[in-house]
């Protein structure tokens, strides 16, 4: 009777175990005390595999060939037939807008594209926009799109590609792309005689830039993307059907060199892989040399590791194109529409030897177009995320993840050690740990530092405070301003805290800083994974900034080493230091003070032009950066100058 | 009294034996075709030329439009897309529409569905629907069931929201076949894995084939670069050659029918079943399939038409 009672109380207290909701014997198995007692080693040896297996991408055995995914294009059966044969030529067109553009040095000749569209039988609409310049007041800039629409002869107009092309005056800095115009006019007429589209083609020619675009896209869909009130992007008096895909169109000139495909959208956006290679495709079929990033593809002829060294910097440069989240051409801003859409780059043939025609890159154009006609439905077949090694191989998401998942779980990995071993030194005591541990984690001095940070990090904004900063200095430069106002906001917190930290936050003292430590981290690394589900580049180069010296602090006694190197890396010396290598790289031979004042200066236009990208296209580069790497960094910063109590740590070892 | 019975019971079976044996040898009294196209879309404009270039065939070759039933699933000839409106070619050098003037279809866009295809084969329809669109085949029918589409293991796709499996198919025939429906069946297939869609078939005297069997892909024979799509399948192509050279009054027999398109020339592996068909195939005539019986009435009699009304 009486064994049988103390068996049944050993069943109790084994109840009693399972019942608690923190299983104190979890983290004390073999396998997790290796990791919590290297995991310093570990959290490098993933670095170092995630930076190889990134490099590894490049190579041919991770990368696969492309294909087509979706059946509905038929990519190039049919015959291009575009020619100069019937109505005006190529030379024509091109002369009479060459001269048109010479009279309006400076502007666009509205009156005379659209007398031109009227002329080749389009439904001619213009668009009137306003900019009102969000870091002046009173500042406005007025543009004007002009766009042709040529209706589906044989169906309802509930679709439409788009053919766009930006006007650019003779006094643009940018290279011309009048050539592309008078293709765009010859394609026009072509298209205008035929009868078999399913879907409206709206011609577009805009204006400013990607401004006019962006307004144009606007005023089309009825929304607004940047911040209220910036950009008055007007109303359409005539629309198509819902855009499926775009085609811009910037040529240079009428010999080509070789055609670029552009990819890179808004915020590091995609477009459908299956339109890139569509470009590609109709580029091969009618013999036009063609390029990605201005890297050829084709590996005919060169040698095994000097492709893959090619390759490498392919997409070595795709992912710094991606990483600013700046669209590298007008297509950059249809993809947040649902609107798949590139840019075809034409390079200027210099000197003698063969070059392509325009009439051969009007029927790649042509051939595209047959092809988005052929659609059933809004692309989703093949990859909305990739990276592309050369022009005809990519490497898909499940492929790339991994690299930044490496990162990110180094950061979890310190993170739960960090945790683990806190809580096993204060398991000694086994009735009061619940209020031990609580007294050690210093939860309301914690979550002070945590919101205080956040919240500097909601200020600074580039939606409101660049604004405050350009009113306070408004006698001098905008992006000086700019500059001043985040520069000093940043060394007086970088200078404030330590002192904040030493002098107020005596009566605080503690053995560590635990709590504070793991939730910078797993900030750090959840912020990193969401927005590398946006825009990989920028994550993975972020991760790779910031996941090292993340790592190094430790929470508590962190040396002056570590402290500097976290100093290094804040997020306004890290656009130093970007700043810094592209300069040199454009001019290496300044003396050093010029270097340091072209550096500075470029930054602070850096630091505008994101602003005015984030205020107009919604670009969230800008706020990425105050929203989770300031405040995570000035947390960190913090907690390599909390005060520790050595004494009471020493005890309990 | 008993044994009169027995003896009046034994000459009956002995009769209805004998008169078995003759509906067995006896050849058919009419012939139909059930013409399917199972896919829509711009870019399956080829099993649209595949299904027409069939019933041209067939209907050349005799059979009335009011014995063939016509499904297509999708309007090419009237397609925004097509370069040459109210037209469908079923070769590039575009010598033949195939889509001419006298084309009756039955069943068009979504009425084309598995629903409909069995109801029809099983004689199941509405009784609203017109006599034009209903399978009215007796014992003496010899029908000839053409398919084409996109098809997989063990089904075929109709209109890319459901399909029929070889199964359903299977069991429909043999309700056809127990409801007396059929004489004889030649059964054509043009899609991917086509074999996997006739091997369940259990009914007699049906003979089977396909343009390819189970794990391979049947593939387009050209592209016409300037409609811009794939303009005809292999398998079709070469049966539609081979039929091309078919009179009315050709002795060509169903087994040279059989070694059409080999290997070298449709890339598939053509399949074929013949264990359920009894018949010497190199004495059925090809006309037993793709023609048609004309019913004939002699009369020695003298007609007198003078008083006919004009």
């Amino acid at each position: 009777m009486i064994i049988h009672f103390l068996e049944l109380k050993g069943d109790i207290s084994e109840f009693t175990k399972m019942g608690l909701l923190t299983d104190p014997s979890v983290g004390h198995g073999a396998l997790t005390s290796i990791f919590v007692r290297h995991h310093n080693r570990f959290c490098i040896v993933m670095f170092i595999v995630s930076v190889v297996l990134f490099c590894m991408l490049a190579h041919y055995s991770l990368s696969s060939q492309t294909y087509f995914s979706e059946n509905a294009l038929l990519p190039g059966l049919v015959k291009g037939q575009l020619n100069d044969n019937t109505g005006s030529s190529f030379r024509d067109h091109f002369r009479e807008l060459n001269a048109e553009a010479q009279h309006y040095e400076a502007e666009t000749p509205h009156a005379y594209l659209i007398s031109k569209f009227k002329n080749l039988r389009l439904e001619t609409y213009s668009h009137n926009f306003t900019l009102n310049y969000p870091l002046k007041k009173n500042t406005k800039y007025t543009g004007r799109n002009v766009y042709g629409i040529l209706r589906a002869p044989r169906s309802a107009s509930i679709e439409s590609i788009v053919l766009s092309v930006p006007y650019r005056a003779p006094s643009s800095v940018y290279p011309s792309t009048l050539p592309g115009l008078a293709v765009m006019f010859q394609i026009a007429q072509f298209f205008r005689q035929q009868i078999y589209w399913a879907k409206d083609i709206i011609f577009l020619v805009t204006e400013h830039e990607q401004l006019g675009m962006q307004a144009w896209l606007e005023a089309y869909h009825g929304t607004s993307c940047g911040s209220p009130g910036v950009l008055d992007s007007g109303k359409l008096s005539g629309r198509a059907g819902a855009i499926q895909a775009a085609i811009n169109l910037e040529i240079h000139s009428d010999k080509i060199d070789h055609i670029d495909i552009k990819l890179s959208g808004l915020n590091g956006q995609l477009p459908n892989l299956d339109l890139v290679n569509l470009a590609h495709r109709l580029c091969n079929k009618e013999s036009v040399k063609h390029t990605f990033n201005n890297v050829d593809g084709g590996a005919i002829g060169r040698s095994k590791v000097n492709s893959y060294y090619t390759n490498l910097s392919t997409m070595m440069s795709m992912v710094m194109t991606q990483a600013t989240g700046v669209p590298d051409g007008n297509h950059g801003l249809f993809h947040r529409f649902g609107i798949e859409a590139i840019t075809l780059e034409g390079y200027e043939k210099e000197g003698r030897g063969i070059y392509s025609s325009v009439f051969q890159v009007g029927r790649v154009i042509e051939g595209m177009f047959r092809s988005l006609n052929n659609l059933l439905e809004r692309f989703h077949q093949s990859f909305f995320f990739y990276l592309l090694p050369s022009t005809d191989r990519y490497v898909s998401i499940g492929l790339y993840m991994p690299c930044l998942v490496l990162l990110v779980g180094a950061l979890f990995l310190k993170a739960f050690s960090t945790w683990i071993q806190h809580s096993s030194e204060h398991k000694s005591g086994d009735s009061s740990t619940q209020a031990i541990i609580s007294e050690h984690l210093n939860v309301g001095m914690v979550s002070v530092i945590i919101l205080s940070s956040h919240v500097v990090g909601l200020i600074l904004l580039p939606n409101l405070a660049p604004a405050y900063f350009t009113h306070f200095w408004n006698h001098i430069p905008t992006h000086r301003a700019l500059l001043l106002g985040y520069g000093s906001l940043s060394i007086t917190i970088v200078c404030l805290l330590p002192i904040i930290m030493k002098k107020c936050l005596n009566s605080f003292k503690s053995s560590n800083w635990v709590l504070l430590h793991v939730i910078c981290l797993l900030e750090l690394g959840i912020g990193l994974l969401c927005v590398s589900m946006h825009n990989f580049s920028l994550g993975y180069l972020t991760a790779l900034v910031y996941v090292l010296p993340a790592v190094c602090i430790k929470s508590t006694q962190n040396s002056l080493i570590v402290k500097l190197l976290w100093l290094i890396v804040h997020p306004m010396c890290s656009l130093f230091w970007i700043t810094a290598y592209i300069t040199y790289t454009a001019y290496p031979e300044l003396p050093i003070s010029d270097f340091l004042t072209k550096t500075l200066e470029a930054s602070g236009q850096w630091m505008v032009l994101s602003t005015i990208d984030n205020m107009i296209y919604g670009n969230w580069a800008f706020s990425v950066s105050v929203l989770l790497l300031l405040p995570v960094w000035m947390s960190f910063w913090c907690l390599t100058f909390l005060p520790t109590d050595v004494s009471q740590k020493l005890k309990t070892e | 009294m008993h044994n009169m019975q027995f003896y009046f019971l034994l000459s009956f079976l002995v009769c209805a034996n004998f008169l078995n044996i003759h509906v067995c040898q006896a050849n058919h009294s009419n012939n139909w075709a059930v013409l399917v196209d199972t896919s829509r879309f711009w870019f399956n404009y080829r099993h649209v030329a595949n299904v027409l270039s069939i019933y041209r065939s067939v209907k050349r070759l005799g059979i009335p439009d009011s014995q063939i039933i016509l499904m297509v699933a999708d309007d090419m000839a009237c397609n925004p897309r097509n370069p040459s409106p109210a037209t469908v070619f079923n070769n590039a050098d575009q010598q033949l529409n195939v889509y001419g003037d006298d084309v009756e279809v039955d069943f068009r866009g979504y009425e084309v569905t598995v629903e409909n295809f069995v109801r029809l084969l099983t004689g199941r329809l509405p009784p609203d629907t017109p006599r034009s669109k209903q399978l009215l085949t007796d014992e003496g029918s010899n029908i000839l069931i053409y398919l084409t589409g996109h098809g997989g293991d063990g089904f075929l796709k109709f209109q890319d929201s459901e399909e029929v499996t070889s199964q359903e198919l299977a069991d429909a025939l043999e309700q056809m076949w127990q409801k007396r429906r059929y004489h004889e069946i030649f059964f054509m297939i043009d899609t991917c894995q086509a074999s996997s869609m006739y091997e369940k078939f259990y009914s007699p005297n049906i003979l089977a084939m396909a343009s390819s069997l189970v794990g391979e892909d049947s593939l387009s024979h050209h592209v016409d670069p300037a409609i811009g799509v794939y303009i005809i399948d292999r398998y079709t192509f070469y049966a539609l050659k081979f039929l091309e050279n078919v009179k009315l009054k050709s002795r060509i027999s169903m087994k040279s029918f059989l070694g059409v398109c080999p290997k070298q020339d449709c890339i598939s592996t053509v399949g074929v079943r013949v264990d359920l068909f009894h018949r010497d195939l190199a004495k059925v005539p090809i006309t037993d399939f793709f023609g048609s019986v004309r019913p004939v009435e002699l009369t020695f009699d003298f007609l007198d038409i003078s008083n006919t009304p004009l």
